[in-house]
């Protein structure tokens, strides 16, 4: 189990490496300047040379390249010209837009995810899984048919076309629900429940339609199997066997898909954020490269695929855990 | 001649009536009401987007004519009338602000949307059928370095390298070819990955094994031998990746990085829909359905084309 | 035994079937009968088989004596009556009886294990686990109790409990899983054991240690059995009464020695006649020409295939020398894991040995590169166990025929066709098949299909990889019919590759024995009987024999 763990673990790190290899590479060594950008529309040319010293823009590739990742795991300090700044690490320098390390904005919106991915994956597991199993109960009968038609057209609707319609059916014609603002859960718990309300639902409707399939397929094709028969042949009970046995054929499946997908909206839910105007990562994100505020943009996205990375190790463990017939070794 | 060469007479002989050739992939398709339905709207929709000059020009309007005569300036530019100003002369209403056709504007938005929808997933396609044939057919050592560069490519947060590149990338570049290419850029991997799988299945089958036994050339395997055998998944997966291309194109040009105005099209007509849905709830829902009814369409024709393909679906 | 089927059915047999018809909707509305009436009753302690080959309609009634058909779109008529051993308890209708029932009738009165016993324990749990799940469901015993009787049972089956209780389902050989679910019809003493072909997917060897055990154990608890078998050998030697089936019809019942000795039926009769024995007279085997060189020469060949993760290395071929004369037919015997298959696949180069020589006609084997190597490719060939998978399915037969005359340069299409028709004709396929696919023909045409493809290029070497083993009997038997005659007529050199030492004798001149990887021993068929080396032996011993007719 350790072997397989650290073997699992060090081809996340060299994933990552390989990653922050081609972000690094392409963000900043696209055409354009990047002192240009930081240093803003009236610049002359004496401020733009300091602005690029500053960023190190006037050293090798190499270099910089070897200056962004210790940074990442030392710190490093900035020289402004007028003194010298220190970003500790894990530092992924500062915005050209606010000046803010980048490290700290990235943690000020962390919140938001975390609420929405959690909140969304318990709703997208009840409604995925619950259904699935309802569907698989009697296979191509009515329900069934209606339910995965449900399911598979929920999950073909564009995310932000689905939270147009939300947004339409809740807040103006029923009014039940507030037009969302994130309300952190320390501050108010009941107001930043009802808030996230829409969104979760917006993120599970679309989700839930592939944990309903994998659960409806995972348990017809358990109970196809040979060593469902030997239960039933045994005098089990068709309920016992479907909700205890069958459906213990699909769990290695639907947990490791579940890991891949928290990690995803962990990483930034950028559709729900900018629809529902909420400050996340994903808001973040596309404010940023909207100003092309690289820093923000860069840290983001190597954020997002950490983030992807450790969800797919998790997935792998996950399987092999639940699998006893994976070797671990 | 002994008695054991007669014609055997196995009891599980199928009868002389089933002896035609399996049909074909689009025939079993067209066999299904599904995908009857699904074949007849994808066809419909692909000569709006075509014929959306002759269709506007039937309503008598274009897309990008302001009609300020239309609009309610005390509520900042609100079209007049109910359900967002339709009427016999613009039969979907106009744009709040603007007051541009909303009905020639979607028309002109269903080229890009499913240009860029066909371009990406054919350069998807393709990209993947080279990386995975390679990396099926070739050597250990092939196999192991295309596939690590698979796994890196489908551990890429997409969308956010999406986002960052469409911001980098100078506005000088054309933004339909520019989706295409990092849509197909960030999903030939799944596309690469199923190809390979179905390609490990299909060479460890005992016919291939046969043919390199009568001196087939590795080149005539691939051809007569897998390529034939790699068309339905590989068809299959492609109906089912279009629709995806679809959203993701809507998607990008929702968060204004995608194809810049006033090139009409269905992300952009939605991101500026969703600032007036309080007031004007008809201009989100005309462009919400018809995306949603193209999807739908797109997904419904994958499905009905997984099915067919599917052997054991055929009841025959 | 069977004498007596009167009085115990006054005493109350445990288990009477009456008129049992089985049959699923077929095509255009249609309805298959797989099961026309089965009728029989089993007297406590009694041991019936039922036998025949596929489509006979064995694994419907199995199903059909645990219901467990329903829920499905069979059909299921007649009656299956289980007296239940409760005094005072009434007759269990199996096919009527409802939910409640027919669960106390699975697996307490009638048990049932099954032919595959791979899949046919839950891969999630543990081993003892799922017999006490079981136990404790049916006897509502304590946790503890009831693992203490599923380990009771482990070892009553020759497990050890204690090593083994806590094991997964995948950690266990197929002869071991198969004791694991004998085990699980035992913690629950039924009645009666329904056993599903139990040994079909077993090695020989296994086969036997199986069917003692269920012997053993009948005599032990007392409880009937019920057999059901495509193998008329494997029957003989475990039951006392016989019923053939022949397409869902019962064709003969009888005491087993009867049925084995003086079958009336024709169709028990062929069924009989087929099946390969080992004291069957052999055709003189030809003079082998010693002064002329071997056609092939092997010396020290090893495969070796890579370690997977987490397994070690495993040695397929573990140093074979082997020398085969132009126009003899060589045949290699082994279990499941003996290196027969790879052994045959490296003579025809489809695998790369890892050590040692292969010599054709003098020349070594892997020399041979690019062009000259296709062209050298059509004297060795090889047949494949599984017709089905061995066919391209998108292709008809005729062009899957003639691709390989294609591929060796041949263009003009109506020699082409004429060729195929006749190679057609020659395996005893009527031409008018050549442009079925694979999927509308029965196995055995298939089979013959591809032995047509192996020989169109009239290659020198044939090496035929358990090319009956997927076909029923009496097809069997064709087709090895087929191929010693085609040996004849195309003077082939022939590697018999099969588990089946029967079959084997039949089609060779010389047999070599297998055993983890290396050549044991290599004798003439005609001397089968006297080998000397004891894996041999053991062999021999394991084949189930037929009485003498």
């Amino acid at each position: 189990m350790t072997v397989f763990l650290f073997r699992r673990l060090l081809s996340a790190l060299a994933v990552l490496l390989a990653l922050s290899i081609l972000v690094y590479g392409l963000f900043y060594l696209m055409p354009g300047d990047p002192a240009e950008l930081a240093c803003g529309k009236r610049c002359d040319v004496s401020e733009l040379a300091q602005v690029r010293h500053a960023m190190g823009l006037d050293r090798s590739i190499v270099a910089q390249f070897w200056t962004f990742i210790s940074s990442l795991f030392v710190g490093h300090s900035y020289d402004t010209g007028v003194g010298t700044t220190w970003c500790s690490a894990p530092c992924l320098g500062f915005s050209f837009q606010s000046n803010e390390p980048v490290t700290q904005m990235l943690l000020d919106r962390l919140p938001v995810d975390l609420s929405l991915a959690l909140g969304s994956a318990v709703l997208w597991l009840a409604l995925g899984i619950g259904f699935g199993l309802f569907a698989a109960l009697r296979p191509n009968g009515l329900r069934d048919r209606m339910t995965t038609l449900v399911a598979m057209t929920f999950s073909a609707t564009p995310l932000f076309v689905l939270a147009l319609l939300l947004l339409i059916v809740f807040c103006v014609w029923w009014q039940v629900l507030p037009f969302p603002t994130y309300v952190p859960l320390t501050q108010d718990p009941g107001q930043w429940f009802e808030n996230l309300l829409l969104p979760w639902l917006a993120i599970a409707l679309v989700t839930a339609g592939n944990y309903l399939r994998l659960t409806r397929a995972g348990v017809l094709e358990s109970l196809g199997q040979d060593h469902i028969r030997t239960l039933r042949a045994y005098g089990y009970s068709e309920r016992r066997v479907v909700l205890r046995h069958a459906v213990r054929g699909a769990l290695p499946t639907l947990a490791t898909m579940a890991a891949v997908d928290i990690g995803g909206v962990l990483a930034g839910a950028v559709f729900t954020e900018s629809m529902f105007g909420l400050p996340g990562l994903g808001k973040l994100m596309v404010d940023s490269a909207n100003n092309v505020d690289l820093p923000v943009v860069t840290g983001i996205t190597l954020l997002a695929a950490f983030l992807i990375i450790a969800a797919n190790a998790v997935a792998d463990v996950l399987y092999a855990v639940l699998d006893p017939r994976v070797r671990l070794a | 001649m002994s008695t054991a060469i007669a014609a055997p007479t196995d009891a599980q002989a199928p009868s002389a009536d089933e002896a035609d050739k399996p049909p074909v992939l689009l025939a079993r398709l067209w066999a299904r009401p599904g995908g009857k339905a699904a074949l007849v709207l994808v066809v419909l929709l692909v000569l709006a987007a075509i014929l959306a000059p002759v269709l506007s020009g039937l309503e008598g309007q274009d897309p990008n004519t302001y009609h300020d005569e239309l609009l309610n300036s005390a509520t900042g530019g609100s079209p007049l009338g109910s359900f967002g100003g339709i009427s016999s002369a613009h039969w979907l209403g106009v744009e709040p602000t603007t007051g541009r056709d909303v009905f020639s504007r979607l028309l002109y938005g269903a080229r890009i949307s499913l240009m860029v929808a066909a371009g990406a997933t054919l350069g998807q396609l393709l990209l993947g059928l080279l990386v995975g044939l390679a990396a099926g057919l070739g050597n250990r050592w092939i196999d192991g370095l295309l596939s690590r560069f698979t796994d890196l490519a489908l551990a890429l947060p997409s969308l956010f390298f999406s986002i960052a590149l469409l911001a980098v990338v100078p506005q000088t570049f054309p933004r339909p070819l520019l989706l295409c290419l990092i849509l197909a850029g960030f999903g030939w991997a799944s596309t690469a990955r199923i190809v390979r799988a179905e390609t490990l299945v299909l060479r460890e089958r005992d016919y291939v094994a046969a043919a390199r036994l009568y001196g087939a050339s590795t080149w005539r395997v691939a051809l007569r031998e897998i390529l034939p055998g790699l068309v339905a998944p590989v068809v299959t997966y492609t109906a089912l990746a279009l629709p995806g291309n679809m959203v993701a194109e809507a998607g990008l040009s929702f968060l204004g990085l995608g194809v810049q105005p006033p090139t009409p099209s269905w992300g952009q007509m939605l991101s500026s829909a969703s600032t007036w849905f309080e007031v004007d709830p008809t201009y989100v829902l005309v462009p919400s359905l018809t995306l949603l009814l193209c999807v739908l369409t797109f997904t419904g024709l994958g499905e009905a084309l997984r099915k067919a393909a599917d052997p054991r679906s055929v009841t025959r | 035994m069977t004498q007596n089927t009167d009085t115990a059915a006054a005493l109350g047999a445990p288990l009477r079937v009456e008129d049992l018809r089985v049959s699923f909707p077929g095509a255009r509305g249609g309805e298959l009968t797989a099961l026309a009436g089965l009728g029989f009753e089993l007297a406590q302690g009694q041991a019936l088989g039922l036998v025949g080959e596929s489509g006979s309609g064995k694994s419907a009634a199995a199903l059909a004596l645990l219901g467990l058909h329903r829920g499905t779109a069979a059909r299921v008529d007649g009656r299956v009556l289980v007296r239940p051993r409760a005094a005072g308890a009434e007759v269990v209708d199996v096919n009527t009886a409802d939910e409640r029932a027919l669960r106390s009738v699975r697996g307490r009165e009638l048990a049932m294990i099954f032919q595959e016993p791979l899949t046919s324990l839950d891969p999630y749990r543990r081993v003892g686990d799922q017999i006490a799940a079981v136990r404790r469901m049916h006897f509502g015993e304590s946790r503890k109790e009831a693992a203490q009787r599923a380990a009771e049972a482990l070892e009553k089956v020759g497990i050890d409990a204690a090593g083994k209780y806590r094991a997964f389902p995948h950690e266990f050989s197929g002869g071991m899983r198969q004791r694991a679910l004998i085990a699980m019809a035992l913690v629950l003493e039924p009645r009666v054991l329904v056993a599903d072909e139990p040994t079909t997917a077993l090695d020989v060897t296994v086969q036997a240690q199986i069917l003692d055990l269920l012997t053993e154990l009948r005599r032990e608890t007392g409880m009937s059995l019920i057999l059901i078998s495509h193998d008329l050998a494997v029957v003989g030697g475990t039951v006392d009464e016989v019923i053939v089936l022949k397409s869902g019809e019962q064709v003969e019942r009888g005491p087993v020695r009867k049925v084995l000795t003086e079958p009336q039926h024709t169709y028990t009769q062929a069924l009989l006649a087929a099946i390969p024995r080992l004291d069957a007279q052999l055709p003189e085997p030809k003079p082998a020409d010693d002064a002329k060189p071997p056609l092939m020469r092997v010396r020290g060949l090893e495969v070796t295939f890579p370690a997977k993760r987490g397994a070690a290395l495993t040695r397929a071929v573990a140093g074979v020398d082997l020398e085969l004369r132009e126009g003899e037919s060589l045949g290699i015997v082994g279990e499941s894991g003996s290196g027969k298959t790879t052994l045959g696949r490296s003579l025809v180069r489809l695998q790369q040995p890892t050590a040692g020589t292969i010599e054709f006609d003098g020349r070594p084997l892997g020399s041979w590169r690019g062009r000259e190597l296709r062209r050298h490719r059509r004297d060795l060939q090889l047949i494949f166990q599984d017709p089905a998978s061995s066919l391209n399915p998108r292709r008809g037969i005729g062009d899957s025929i003639a691709e390989p005359l294609r591929v060796q340069g041949e263009k003009d299409d109506a020699r082409l066709e004429a060729s195929v028709c006749g190679m057609l004709e020659r395996v005893g396929l009527d031409p008018k098949l050549y442009h079925r696919y694979p999927h509308q023909l029965s196995g055995g045409q298939r089979q013959r299909a591809a032995i047509a493809r192996a020989l169109i290029l009239r290659p020198r070497l044939v090496v035929c990889d358990e090319p009956v083993s997927a076909l029923d009997v009496t097809t069997q038997a064709q087709v090895v019919a087929l191929l010693r005659e085609l040996r004849a007529e195309f003077e082939l050199t022939l590697v018999f590759i099969a588990h089946d030492l029967a079959v084997v004798r039949q089609v060779s001149d010389r047999i070599a024995v297998m055993n983890a990887g290396r050549v044991v021993e290599i004798l003439p068929a005609a001397d089968l009987a006297d080998a000397q080396d004891p894996y041999t032996r053991t062999l021999l011993a394991a084949v189930p024999e037929l009485p003498h007719v």
